[in-house]
């Protein structure tokens, strides 16, 4: 094939990206010039459409050119990347919907929110093909930079530029530990391409000092962005801070980048380095617990769902503990497979009930409100039913209680773990997801037997972005929760 | 080569002769009436001494990150031209493809600017009519020093205190 076409063909696969950059580009084109006669309608029903012709294009995408590396040896396609990157364009559909009624509510309905929103997500979708370190660390950037924005977007509520900054402070420390590790893994394998770093990994690059420091670097950079202890201060206060909409995309998208970016790199790095696993385990074990015991303490139902995010962080590690395993004969190989399934899968079922848990809050939101304590939540059901059961279901969902997606996504892992033969790993899945049932359970229970303190504040009523992206949240929790089966094609990764 | 070497030389010669001429000359032939502003060292037409807690115009920022986009639009326009003429007809045809995508998104950002208007300095215009800009009205003076040192104002202020210069006005 000559350069050109095959220039061509390889670029197909970036069309999910291309689609939601194009959506972005139109929105600062034409709304600015929109906004004066009136409205910011336009920019959700772009970025929606936008990332419509993403999820078309992705489902389109050739499904024999499996495994295929493109432009160089930079990208690849494969089960991993089509799966994952269906959970992001799904998430990213919901955070169009969230954002849509919130922002109004909250009055800072810009088009530069959806425009870095859709940027932010061709960033993920770029992590999530990298077969590169430097590719790998642009998508991150790229995802990032959107994120700082979004957090701060709320320009006259202190706290979301307190959380804006924190972010972006400890964001860029994360991303030079990152970088400095691709140096110092470029010292020792003389390339950022996996390939070529694996096959150094094999010819024991990691044993030396240069090349151990670059994998923890590497390591802990994605670790700050998934708020993995103790890479996890920023977590709560941003939690809190960002606008609701952002929080919940930036919850959702961040998680399935950087796990997907951790799992590429994992392996790249499984059975050359005896502390690997270890250290995993300990990041894992330390995630689960603090995330999970914190969250106990916290009144306020976003900064508890911040804390959550750090314990969900750490299921998911132990899931990457046992991507690690593949090198451990077939049984290890087994573990592998089963670990990246469930890891893509336990990444749905977490955007699901954390889009649906924010988006109840959103909806709830007026404008004089901006509902995020337990105090607000009181008596729910009896105020608003939908809503108060809805947001019943997504805390049982984060919970892991049965007839829920989130049920299925951790037994997934711990099954995971279980073939891996981990069994501090596994006990320790369990009397976490107990420990956590307490102050999911607690939010339920202010929801449903407490009584109202007061009268509602006067709220937008009808059909909302937010009020549907609960609606849809709900659904698919509970279909996937007794139908589990259901999206196998798209979320089965396959070796 | 001396010769060259001999050309520099002088190049040299006649250029510092020609600065120490202008600053002796200024010196000599200059009438000396020195003011606290003047005497300040020079800052840009900044204020030199004071708290680095002072405010600028947002519009500073805007201007200093738009000059980023087109600068480094040019640095990169260089390079690209300089390998332009080596390449094939097809080549030639990728590398203008390549530079056409990198335009292209300088443009989207060019008409965003332009749409939310960070190019339009000055007072705006309401249905043909002027309208002050609110935050210059209430811009405090400018001040030698800042709020915490009891600063001077100097749009008021008569200077005449300091002692190098004390029988000079302002």
């Amino acid at each position: 094939m000559s350069g050109s076409s095959r220039f061509i063909a390889d670029l197909s696969a970036l069309y999910p990206a291309l689609a939601l950059i194009g959506a972005s580009g139109l929105i600062l084109l034409v709304m600015p010039f929109l906004r004066r006669c009136g409205g910011n309608s336009g920019s959700a029903t772009i970025s929606g459409l936008g990332v419509l012709a993403a999820l078309a294009l992705l489902i389109r995408l050739p499904g024999e050119g499996f495994g295929a590396t493109l432009f160089a040896e930079t990208l690849v396609t494969d089960s991993l990347s089509t799966a994952s990157a269906f959970v992001l364009l799904l998430s990213g559909l919901l955070a169009v919907l969230i954002a849509q009624s919130y922002l109004k509510v909250r009055e800072i309905d810009e088009p530069e929110y959806y425009a870095i929103l859709l940027l932010s997500m061709a960033g993920a979708y770029l992590m999530l093909l990298a077969n590169d370190l430097l590719i790998l660390f642009l998508g991150l950037e790229l995802m990032s930079f959107g994120f700082y924005a979004m957090a701060g977007f709320a320009r006259r509520d202190g706290r979301s530029g307190e959380a804006a900054l924190k972010y972006f402070l400890t964001g860029a420390f994360a991303s030079a530990l990152f970088l400095y590790g691709i140096m110092l893994i470029y010292g020792v394998s003389a390339s950022t391409e996996f390939a070529k770093i694996q096959s150094a990994v094999a010819h024991g690059a990691l044993h030396t000092p240069m090349g151990l420091a670059g994998m923890i670097l590497i390591i802990a950079g994605l670790g700050f962005k998934v708020a993995a202890v103790p890479f996890h201060q920023w977590a709560p206060d941003v939690y809190e801070g960002a606008p609701t909409s952002a929080t919940a995309f930036l919850a959702a998208t961040a998680k399935i980048g950087a796990f997907v970016g951790l799992i590429r790199v994992l392996d790249v790095f499984a059975g050359g380095s005896q502390t690997l696993i270890p250290m995993l385990r300990v990041l894992a074990i330390a995630t689960m617990i603090y995330g999970n015991l914190v969250a106990i303490a916290q009144t306020n139902v976003k900064r508890m769902l911040g804390y959550s995010a750090v314990a969900h962080a750490g299921y998911l590690l132990a899931a990457m503990v046992c991507v690690a395993m593949h090198y451990e004969g077939t049984a290890g190989a087994r573990t592998n497979t089963a670990a990246m399934s469930a890891s893509v899968f336990y990444l749905l079922a977490y955007a699901l009930a954390g889009f649906g848990a924010f988006g109840v809050l959103a909806y709830l939101s007026s404008r004089d409100k901006d509902v995020q304590t337990l105090d607000d939540l009181r008596g729910l059901v009896q105020r608003d039913a939908p809503s108060g059961y809805a947001l019943i279901l997504f805390m049982l969902s984060l919970a892991g209680i049965p007839a829920t997606v989130g049920f299925i996504g951790k037994w997934q892992i711990f099954y995971a773990v279980l073939i891996g033969g981990d069994m501090t790993l596994a006990v320790t899945i369990a009397l976490t997801s107990a420990m956590g049932a307490y102050y999911y359970l607690r939010v339920v229970w202010y929801a449903a037997f407490e009584s109202a303190s007061g009268p509602d504040a006067p709220r937008q009523v009808g059909l909302t972005g937010a009020g549907l992206t609960v609606f849809v949240s709900a659904f698919a929790t509970l279909l996937l929760g007794i139908v589990p089966g259901l999206l196998t094609g798209f979320l089965q990764v396959v070796k | 080569m001396p010769g060259t070497y001999l050309l520099l030389a002088i190049a040299l010669i006649v250029a510092a002769a020609l600065g120490i001429a202008m600053v002796v000359g200024a010196y000599v032939l200059g009438p000396k009436k020195p003011s606290r502003h003047k005497e300040a060292p020079y800052e840009c037409g900044m204020t030199p001494v004071g708290g680095a807690r002072e405010r600028f115009p947002i519009r500073f920022y805007v201007v200093a990150m738009l000059f980023i986009v087109f600068d480094v639009e040019t640095v990169f326009l260089y390079p690209w031209a300089a390998t332009f003429a080596d390449g094939s007809r097809a080549q030639k045809l990728f590398l203008l493809g390549e530079m056409g995508v990198f335009v292209a998104i300088l443009i989207v950002a060019y008409v965003y600017i332009l749409g939310t208007k960070a190019l339009d300095w000055g007072p705006e215009h309401v249905d043909g009519r002027r309208v002050e800009p609110g935050v210059l009205d209430r811009r405090p003076p400018i001040m030698f020093g800042n709020e915490t040192s009891n600063g001077v104002n100097l749009s008021q202020t008569v200077v005449s205190d300091r002692h190098s210069m004390s029988s000079s006005r302002d």
